[in-house]
């Protein structure tokens, strides 16, 4: 295994090459680590360094890179939209790939806002023959909004709110009262740009049709995801390329060593189907 | 290991403080001019530290060498570091921006990392920009246990003109307690949600601190280095950091020259959730490229 700095996309985006060795990568997919939100490309808690090393032992040559306006990469200059610029970049990092180590197939990686990203990156681009999506598709179930509703009300019992929780100021109460409709309407969170779920179920559908495999991996750290949440949002996809993997006791970002352990061996041995 | 230099031009400040995913682009800076070159390769023994190099936008015999800051910090501070050293690199500095072994994109993991081979490391650093481009004048920034590891690699090599130690850890025990009690803050939250049972004594906010860094901490105090780390030292503390009068003491008492300030601003190594992740704090930036280059002269 061996590791070089990389500049490409007009000497503008900065990435790290993690290549297998020679013997051992002939025709897998190259893997491409994409930016989770603003950390850059080392992944949180650097978990895009160990999992790319350890995909590395398992033959996979990867890149890990920032996206401009991310990291070591500037901004772009030519005032595209963040979302267009992202799926340029995207684009130019297969390219460079493409060229420097003859890859013909991707795996692309993404956590949080990286997931949105692999998602489009993956219907837009059909070299791309499998995904590792983590904490994406953030659309709200009416399940979900009940997980939220039992959180807001073990806090309040937790907290010996008991006159705030019956009275008829309760917050909670109020929510209760809403629509169920209204709670369970789709939308981005935490201002991520998403398609509506519309469009994520028919591209999901295109995705398994074409053959790509995609590892969906949830932790109970956003106020929309339970262990059945993918199934409740998508209940049309039913595919043996996609599996899904629930992290109980895991934080958004993998804070917890133990919980980054278990991830790694999760994508290795998902990522294991391509060899 | 693949020799490669990679080069880029890197811009003045991409300012994405606004970032927001559906937005046109606009308001990020779009000047070209002035591009400044920058290279992403792996240096020092065995090539295993990985650096940014960046070019003085003018020609210059004076180099800054930046350390990180440690753990859950180094993730906090990234974006203000590079922004540090482009603005260094604008201000007539080569720079050098490195990842410790066992850290960012350097080889290794935390097992084989401690305080002395991260010292080593930025010993390595400043040779490295020093023979590489021939440089007259370094200078070595750190923040926080980088500031920490910057004095000692300074007193090691004694080959550093300027030493500025942004809110330096003094006493690697009070933060070893500090870094304790946020991630146990943290871990109490977690446990709140029903998550986090799997705790280990050894990760703290998301790195692991082995027996061997735990124990470097525990017995590191700043002012007990054997040697004068600079001539020069500069000072800089933000109003939740730990104040460091008895280091600047201990300076002064050596004959170095310190200048000491106290400003406010993010304190980007310990943000809080309702920090923006693109916080900078642009006064302690220009604080210390205005010392620096005030001070090379």
């Amino acid at each position: 295994m061996t590791e070089q700095g990389v500049v490409f996309s007009g000497q503008s985006l900065v990435g790290v090459l993690t290549n297998a060795d020679e013997e051992s990568d002939a025709g897998q997919p190259i893997v491409v680590f994409l930016n989770a939100g603003m950390v850059h490309r080392v992944g949180p808690n650097r978990l895009h360094v160990r999992l790319a090393r350890e995909l590395a032992l398992s033959g996979f040559t990867s890149l890990r890179f920032d996206l401009s306006g991310i990291g070591d990469s500037p901004a772009r200059t030519d005032g595209a939209s963040l979302r267009d610029a992202a799926l340029r970049d995207v684009r130019d990092a297969l390219a460079f790939i493409a060229k420097e180590r003859h890859g013909s197939t991707f795996v692309l990686v993404g956590l949080c806002s990286g997931a949105d990203l692999a998602f489009s990156a993956a219907l837009a681009d059909k070299r791309v023959v499998g995904g590792v999506l983590i904490d994406g598709f953030p659309y709200h179930t009416f399940r979900s909004g009940m997980h939220r509703r039992a959180r807001q009300y073990a806090w309040h019992l937790r907290g010996r709110n008991w006159r705030k929780l019956v009275g008829a100021d309760n917050p909670v109460l109020r929510r209760l009262r809403r629509s169920p409709k209204a709670v369970a309407s789709p939308g981005s969170l935490r201002q991520r740009d998403v398609p509506s779920r519309e469009e994520a179920t028919a591209g999901l559908h295109a995705l398994t049709e074409r053959g790509v495999r995609l590892l969906v991996v949830s932790t109970p750290d956003r106020d929309y995801s339970y262990r059945r949440h993918f199934a409740d949002t998508f209940p049309t996809v039913r595919s043996d390329l996609v599996k899904v993997t629930f992290f109980p006791d895991a934080d958004h970002t993998f804070t917890l060593r133990a919980n980054q352990d278990r991830l790694i061996r999760t994508i290795t041995e998902w990522i294991s189907c391509f060899q | 290991m693949t020799p490669e230099q990679a080069t880029l031009p890197f811009m003045a400040e991409d300012a994405i403080a606004s970032h927001s995913p559906k937005g046109n682009g606009q308001g990020r800076a779009s000047n070209l001019d002035g591009r400044e070159r920058a290279r992403a390769r792996y240096f020092g023994p065995d090539r295993r530290l990985f650096g940014i190099f960046e070019e003085a936008a003018t020609p210059s015999d004076r180099g800054v060498v930046l350390c990180h800051p440690h753990g859950a910090d180094y993730d906090s501070a990234f974006r203000s570091f590079r922004i540090l050293g482009t603005r260094f690199s604008r201000a007539g500095f080569h720079v050098l921006r490195f990842d410790y072994l066992g850290t960012g994109d350097s080889w290794g993991d935390t097992e084989d990392a401690s305080i002395g081979q991260w010292t080593q490391d930025t010993v390595a650093a400043i040779h490295e920009l020093r023979t590489s481009r021939d440089l007259r004048q370094i200078t070595v920034v750190g923040l926080r246990l980088g500031a920490t590891i910057a004095a000692l690699a300074a007193a090691d090599c004694g080959a550093v003109d300027q030493l500025v130690a942004w809110a330096p850890v003094v006493e690697g025990r009070d933060y070893l307690a500090a870094l304790r009690a946020r991630h146990q803050l943290w871990l109490n939250d977690e446990r709140r949600s029903g998550r986090g049972r799997s705790d280990s004594d050894e990760d703290l906010l998301g790195y692991r601190i082995t027996p061997m860094i735990e124990s470097d901490l525990e017995n590191l105090t700043l002012s007990s280095i054997s040697k004068l780390p600079a001539p020069s030292v500069y000072l800089l503390n933000q109003e939740a950091s730990a104040d460091p009068p008895q280091f600047a003491s201990w300076l002064r008492a050596r004959g170095a020259n310190v200048d000491a300030d106290v400003t406010d601003g993010p304190t980007i190594w310990s943000r809080t959730p309702s920090m923006p992740e693109a916080a900078v704090p642009n006064r302690s930036l220009q604080m210390i490229v205005n010392w620096v280059a005030g001070a090379s002269r």
